[in-house]
């Protein structure tokens, strides 16, 4: 018995119309997963991405270069990138190294 | 800040996604196949990859609006020039978005359509992707990046091959125009050269 044309042809149209959705879903999966994959290299890429707040003067440099948003972000602020950076945090001086304690001598 | 992320990493695939559209259209139009690749996968491809762009693209609108750092609204994704934010790279994004609208739309009412009316429409699709990747150029803060610079190269290059490879396809199939009639067998040794 001869095999129907039409059917045979219908066939082989169906298994290509097949292919196309195995390779459609494949690159959409691509698409999503590459979507991903740059988000989190972008995320370490950009300068200044989770560093600790910089000074202001280092702040407004890099804010001419990144087309207006702001600087790093403080450590721990995820959505602070926008907002003005605080104040600088100011640490007390470190006692110099070759200080020595002022001795006086107790009067008599 | 993930969706400042987000709106990046969905516009670059979006771009990426764009490329392969065109390029599988101009494969399409020059009805190239071969054994284990028929013109009814490219078509196929085409078609749904152009879908997905548009998916990638809303979801880059989308992030871009919801992202509070600087206020742009939904009708500045459809509308050129009503942001005041970067109004002419955002306007290309806006003016490339509208046009792949327009060619999805026109393609998903073929059957209604004239084969006219529809090319003359698809064609935009020659300017809807340098247009893109203008914007992605122009707008996009992180087009510094080597990551991006390759990307958008890749693009360029693949499309430029497409259209290349198109042209050089065309001049060997169309046989120079002569005023007098030729002979089926002239005309078929000149083409098999």
């Amino acid at each position: 018995m001869t095999p129907n044309p039409a059917r045979s042809s219908a066939a082989h149209r169906d298994r290509k119309l097949q292919r196309v959705r195995r390779l459609s879903s494949w690159i959409a999966g691509a698409a999503v997963a590459a979507s991903l994959g740059l988000g989190t290299a972008f995320a370490h890429a950009l300068p200044g991405h989770g560093q600790p707040a910089m000074s202001p003067t280092t702040t407004s440099g890099s804010r001419s270069g990144t087309h207006g948003h702001a600087g790093p972000p403080p450590a721990g602020h995820g959505g602070s990138h926008h907002r003005q950076l605080a104040a600088p945090h100011h640490r007390p001086a470190p006692a110099p190294a070759h200080s020595q304690p002022v001795v006086s001598s107790g009067g008599s | 800040m993930v969706l400042w992320y987000a709106t990046r990493a969905t516009g670059i695939v979006a771009l990426v996604l764009l490329t392969m559209t065109v390029v599988l259209g101009i494969v399409g139009v020059s009805r190239a196949e071969s054994r284990y690749w028929s013109r009814l996968i490219t078509a196929g491809l085409h078609r749904n990859i152009a879908l997905l762009v548009v998916v990638f693209v809303v979801a880059h609108v989308t992030t871009t609006v919801l992202d509070s750092f600087v206020t742009i609204s939904l009708a500045a994704a459809v509308v050129p020039f009503a942001s005041s934010y970067r109004t002419l790279w955002l306007s290309l994004g806006t003016i490339a978005f509208d046009l792949v609208l327009a060619l999805v739309a026109t393609s998903l009412l073929r059957s209604r359509l004239s084969y006219r009316g529809w090319r003359a429409v698809h064609v935009l699709a020659y300017l809807a992707w340098p247009v893109a990747l203008w914007h992605g150029l122009g707008t996009g803060t992180d087009t510094r990046l080597p990551l991006v610079l390759a990307i958008d190269a890749a693009c360029v290059v693949a499309v430029m091959s497409a259209v290349l490879w198109r042209l050089r396809l065309n001049r060997a199939l169309i046989p120079p125009l002569s005023l007098t009639h030729q002979s089926s067998d002239s005309d078929a040794s000149r083409i098999s050269r």
